[in-house]
Parts: C-alpha cells; structure tokens; sequence
C-alpha cells in the first residue's frame, strides 16, 4: 500500500502545481460521455497502483478489483475505495477535471483490475 | 518501478506501477449502466437489512443531478438516508441484486460517491464507503462507514498487520482515525 501511495505523493507534488497554477477547474456540469477504460485486466501487486499515462479531461472515475481498490483523478481528493473483492466504487467530482484517473491496489498480494474507466 | 503516469509524460494509454505487469489498453463494456432501474427492494435485501425497511427519504435532486446514471439498476427514491454524523450524508441504496451506499460532502468533496457490492457480498462483509485524504495533507483522516445485516455485531477493519474492531449499532458502523491506507479487508461477524 505504501508504494501506490508514494506514486499518489509524487503525482500530487507534480501535477498539484500545475493544476494550481495553469489548470483550473471548470465549474461545469460534466456531459454526458462514453467511459474511457484505462487499466483494465493489469494485475497489480502488492501496493501497487495503474494509471493513465497522461492528464486529461475527466469529472468521474470507477473501479472495481478482485480485492478492495482505491480510485481518484489525482492529484483532486479524496481518495475512495471499494470495501472488497468485486466491490464496484464510483467517485464523481461533480466537475470537469484536469486529471490524472488513478486506481491502486489495497490487498497485500495481487489484486486484478476487474474494471476501471473514467468519462 | 514506472512513475505514475500523468507525472511521467508517457504516451500510453495506461500505465501501471508495477515492475511485473504490462499496460492495458482495453476499452469499451459499461456493465453496470446498462441495468434497468429496480422499482422496489428485493426480498433478500429487506430481509437482511433493517435500514431497507423503513419508509425511504430518497436521493435529494442535487445528488441526482450528479449520479446521472447510476450504476446496477439503483433507484434512487429509494435511498435510505443513514445518520453518521457531521463527516457528510450517506443513503444507502438498492439496486438489482445489488446494494449501494451513495456519500455526498465527505472530506470536503464537492461530487457524489457511489460504491456497490452484490447482494450476497453485502450481506456477508457489509457495504462500506471509504475515504482518505491525499498525501501531503496536514490533517490526515481515514473515515469507513459501513451497513452491515441484521444481528451484526462487530465489524473487524483489516488494515495491514492491524485489526480494529470497530461496533455496529443499528447495522452501521463508523471509523474515524489516521491511518494513511485503506483496509486491505473488512469483515461483519
């Protein structure tokens, strides 16, 4: 667990500045959008965590593993996180966000994506 | 190890931070939005959680507004409002042959949270919504509120070598504390 989030700090330090400085919130309804799936099927190990490669624009991320997972659009808080194996969690901002859609693993061994997508 | 992506300026579509896994790539399938909404609670979920049985309140408009389309068939009127106290609001909601709890304002969050479990998950581990803050907050907050069956007593928070115990009253239960993980399991006994 505590690698996935030593990757949430880092992204935080990272994209927090930009997304302070350069990135703003849009305080808009989100639209209506087809999900985007990032992730899926990866098994993560132990504390470890997947994520797109680059930001983009996004107000909701889900997810869902065959052990508890955690989601957010990093670096925008807080994090939540299905209590268990097959548990769906579906976190919206109720904003468009400037993101980085972030799932991570909570079990001690390997967890596999059963789902996770952003729209 | 790869840096988590957003921060790294790879160009794949996913990138996991795992030194032994490949990136996935898949896209498509929505399953659980494509459930007709259920129009009452289903036996097993009345049978097994008191919170169901009482006249529903409903998701106020504002909560709608944001779910949109909710996951599993969830009817919304028929959200159970579940007291937890100043951390946010909480309703418990059925869908079909799942159960949902949906949290609005938790941790200072503007948006609505909605996690979901199977019926049969639910009835045997509880159905918990759980919040952290994000690194390099000064205040850290781990909040877990959970519904658990009828006749439940206690629900055992696994949170890497460490257990906490933690009461069920009225088929709820709440933990507040600092720990900067969620649990890595959570069983109702």
């Amino acid at each position: 667990m505590s690698r996935a989030f030593k990757h949430v700090r880092r992204c935080v330090a990272m994209v927090g500045v930009a997304a302070g400085l350069c990135v703003p919130v849009a305080l808009v309804a989100a639209p209506a959008a087809s999900a985007t799936n990032f992730c899926g099927g990866v098994v993560m190990g132990p504390g470890g965590s997947c994520s797109t490669a680059n930001a983009t624009n996004a107000s909701v991320v889900q997810g869902s593993g065959d052990h508890s997972v955690c989601v957010a659009l990093a670096p925008f808080g807080p994090i939540r996180c299905s209590g268990g194996p097959g548990q769906l969690v579906v976190n919206n901002y109720g904003t468009v966000l400037h993101a980085t859609p972030w799932i991570a693993n909570n079990a001690p061994g390997n967890t596999t994506v059963l789902s996770a997508a952003f729209f | 190890m790869v840096a988590l992506g957003g921060c790294g300026g790879d160009d794949d579509v996913a990138t996991s931070h795992d030194d032994d896994v490949a990136p996935s790539t898949q896209r498509g399938g929505t399953g659980p939005y494509n459930v007709p909404v259920v129009h009452r609670v289903q036996p097993r979920q009345l049978a097994a959680f008191a919170a169901l049985r009482s006249p529903p309140e409903g998701l106020p408009v504002a909560a709608q507004r944001l779910l949109r389309n909710p996951p599993y068939g969830m009817n919304l009127r028929l959200a159970q409002r579940i007291p937890v106290g100043p951390e946010g609001s909480f309703w418990l909601v059925p869908g079909k042959d799942h159960l949902c709890m949906v949290s609005r304002g938790v941790m200072g969050g503007r948006g609505v949270t909605t996690t979901c479990a199977t019926t049969s998950s639910a009835i045997a581990h509880g159905i918990t919504d759980i919040s952290i803050t994000l690194p390099g907050r000064a205040h850290r907050q781990r909040l877990i509120v959970g519904a658990a069956r009828d006749g439940a007593r206690s629900a055992l928070v696994h949170t890497g070598g460490a257990t906490a115990t933690v009461p069920i009253h009225n088929g709820l239960f709440v933990l507040r504390d600092t720990t900067f993980a969620p649990p890595d399991s959570i069983t109702v006994r």
